[in-house]
């Protein structure tokens, strides 16, 4: 009876999944792709699945909607994509579109040139130049579709229990009062940790730039090596300090816990979480349980310290339907097509002159701090983007971060390591 | 003396109970450990995202919800789990229709074909090959047969296992050549002997391999990655790697996805399970 009852359920279980997944297939055949489409159909690679706020998605579906042709998109993980672009390249099959943050700096000889495909000058050119990660030619390979900058948020409830006042864009904190109420805020027992970053180089680096340290220096016709100099190694003992005494949550340094410090602090777990402005809408959408904000970057002992990154569009040059590609290009950077995008993505806007007006006052000033961040992106930060040295060398920086973090190495030892290794892969000396 | 037997008996028996109640707590501690991290899954899956992280933790959720199933079946996940259960079962089957001739041409033509012993030598052989390894040119040989983006590429290269064939090939090893010498004298084909003889026998290591097959081709990874670029034909692991994004990870769908994922797998475990059993029965008998 029980191996009846048993045999029945699986039958019944893989009916309906059988049943649903061919009414997924039809509706995903009207919605998404198809071989009956009117117009042609644009295939397009994207690096996770969207959901339905993702503005990108929504500004493919209304492309599609408006000018009768389909869009298909594939994901491949952001991890994968470097191991599977090779292949699709070999066989001749990839997409007509790619978003993408570094596919177009790795293969740029696989991508077209957009220059002429819109008009360049109505982009920000810091933008353009960041995010097209190519400062050796004229060509534009990638346009951006997604500008970002690094920023604090803090909890806004935690910081009105311990009576912390919010700096501002004019009266930033220093980093040593960034710590110090990051400390208070841990010690009022309001939050368990008072700051987290993100598990990203990219975060750690602002307190690296702020306190005037860098990766590489340039030189009259080349570059240094300078991670490891007396100003970086400061800066990383610092860090592992802030970890060692629980003011960070070490789990995420020590890469012992793949868990997401964005959760923490949408938790409550956090009075200080630096991230970036990409964060922003799923924050907006997700926490409701406590007021929370945006603020100003601290100073170092140098300066203030953002990093503006971000994705882009790409055309590989063997796509099928490059010129569909282009269409859709040209489209989305029309003024109500961009203004609608970037009204859902919250983002910083990245053509000149054109922005979107919030209508929630919340969303008007921290808006304000992000876009206020843009002038705080370093020329160390610049220089190190120019070098491209992560075209050598690239996790392996993080890991060294992650094993002075966990004890295993000195700060000096650890940025030693990364400097001889850097030094060694791009033929660069190291400075003095 | 009579005194003294009853206390020996008392004392027998009191031991065993004793034995007995620290092998159940054994058990039950093992079994909790094996089955919490799966009901943790579960009940995760019904929590809507503000409540995975939350400190203190709590094990069931304080508002329960069902959004995140829509969303991936919204996404079309059963569509992967569709392609995925094909896989699983055509590969599964190809895999034990080869896996048995092989083992039962390598045991039972050992005294007629002197090399077989070397043969099997060299599956053996291959086995210390790391799987990995070969997948740059098993991914070339699809290429050139033009099974890229083709669930047959995902299905061919892997239908061949040396452990099936090994454990097949042991276990014709105990089975007496009488049989099948009986079963020639009486006019049988090879082929009749080893479907209708042969294969019968050897059921309990038929439902092992079935379920091990399905099992690899359910949470194979890298080579349906490799070789499918069309997302309609995504299996159930790509699909899920899909919700980990270059600016975070979606916790939600990743566990509400796991979630329906695993239950074809529990459904064929809990229907076979009772033969997995047998097969140490059965060959203890034969041995």
């Amino acid at each position: 009876m029980r191996g009846f009852l048993l045999t029945l359920c699986s039958v019944l279980f893989l009916s309906f999944i059988t049943a649903c997944s061919s009414e997924t297939s039809v509706e995903t055949n009207g919605a998404n792709n198809s071989e009956e489409a009117d117009g042609g159909i644009l295939k397009i690679l994207l690096s996770e699945e969207p959901s339905s706020e993702d503005a990108l998605n929504n500004s493919f579906k209304k492309w599609a909607e408006e000018t009768g042709n389909k869009v298909d998109t594939i994901v491949i993980p952001y991890d994968d994509q470097i191991t599977k672009f090779p292949l699709m390249l070999k066989n001749d099959d990839v997409p007509d579109l790619v978003s993408t943050t570094r596919l177009t700096r790795l293969y740029p000889e696989e991508f077209l040139d957009l220059t002429d495909v819109v008009d360049i000058g109505i982009f920000d050119q810091a933008a353009l130049e960041i995010i097209g990660q190519d400062y050796d030619s004229d060509s534009n390979l990638a346009l951006p579709n997604q500008y970002t900058i690094t920023s604090y948020f803090y909890n806004a409830d935690a910081f009105e229990e311990v009576g912390i006042e919010v700096p501002t864009i004019d009266d930033p904190w220093t980093m040593d009062e960034l710590i110090s109420n990051a400390q208070k805020l841990k010690d009022s027992g309001d939050v368990n940790y008072g700051l987290a970053v993100d598990f990203s180089r990219g975060r750690y680096d602002n307190l690296m730039y702020s306190n005037g340290g860098s990766i590489t220096q340039e030189t009259e016709d080349s570059f240094v090596v300078s991670i490891n100099s007396e100003e970086n190694v400061q800066t990383l003992e610092n860090f592992v300090e802030w970890n060692e005494t629980d003011l960070m949550p070490k789990v995420i340094w020590t890469g012992g816990s793949t868990d997401n410090p964005a959760d923490y602090f949408k938790n409550g777990d956090v009075g200080i979480y630096l991230s970036g402005s990409w964060e922003y809408s799923p924050m907006y959408e997700e926490i409701t349980a406590f007021d929370w904000g945006v603020m100003p970057s601290p100073i170092g002992s140098l300066q203030q310290s953002a990093i503006a990154g971000g994705g882009g569009l790409g055309i590989p040059s063997s796509a099928e339907n490059p010129e569909l590609a282009k269409e859709f290009l040209e489209w989305f950077y029309k003024e109500d097509n961009y203004v609608e995008f970037l009204a859902q993505d919250k983002g910083i806007s990245f053509i000149n002159g054109v922005t979107y007006e919030p209508e929630d006052e919340k969303v008007i000033a921290d808006y304000e701090i992000l876009q206020a961040e843009m002038k705080n992106v370093t020329d160390r930060f610049l220089v190190d983007e120019k070098s491209a040295w992560r075209n050598y060398l690239d996790s392996e920086y993080r890991d060294v971060i992650k094993r002075a973090v966990s004890g295993e190495l000195t700060a000096k030892e650890a940025l030693d390591v990364f400097a001889n290794d850097l030094s060694e892969k791009s033929d660069w000396e190291i400075a003095n | 003396m009579g005194n003294k037997n009853r206390f020996s008996n008392h004392n027998r028996r009191k031991q065993k109970k004793d034995t007995n109640i620290v092998l159940t707590s054994i058990n039950l501690t093992c079994a909790f450990l094996i089955v919490f991290p799966i009901i943790w899954l579960l009940s995760s899956s019904f929590k809507p995202s503000s409540e995975l992280f939350a400190y203190p933790l709590s094990l069931f959720p304080e508002e329960f919800t069902i959004d995140h199933y829509i969303k991936v079946i919204e996404n079309g996940f059963f569509r992967y789990i569709y392609n995925s259960f094909f896989l699983a079962v055509v590969g599964t089957l190809i895999t034990v229709a080869i896996s048995s001739m092989c083992g039962y041409a390598l045991a039972i033509y050992r005294h007629n074909v002197k090399y077989t012993n070397i043969i099997f030598g060299v599956f053996l052989l291959g086995t210390l090959i790391p799987g990995e390894t070969l997948t740059i040119s098993q991914f070339t040989v699809i290429s050139e047969l033009g099974l890229y983006n083709n669930i047959w590429g995902v299905i061919f290269p892997v239908v061949t296992t040396t452990t099936g064939i090994f454990l097949y090939r042991q276990f014709y090893l105990t089975v007496p050549t009488s049989f099948v010498e009986a079963a020639r004298i009486d006019g049988a084909g090879e082929f009749y002997i080893f479907s209708k003889i042969m294969l019968p026998l050897s059921k309990s290591v038929t439902i092992t391999l079935c379920l091990f097959s399905f099992m690899w081709r359910w949470n194979d990874y890298i080579l349906p990655l490799l070789v499918l670029s069309d997302q309609k034909n995504y299996t159930i692991q790509i699909a899920i790697k899909n919700f980990i994004g270059a600016n975070g990870v979606d916790w939600n769908s990743i566990l509400a996805g796991s979630v329906i994922s695993i239950i074809p797998i529990t459904i064929l475990f809990l229907i076979l399970q009772k033969y997995i059993t047998g097969i140490n029965i059965s060959s203890g008998d034969k041995g």
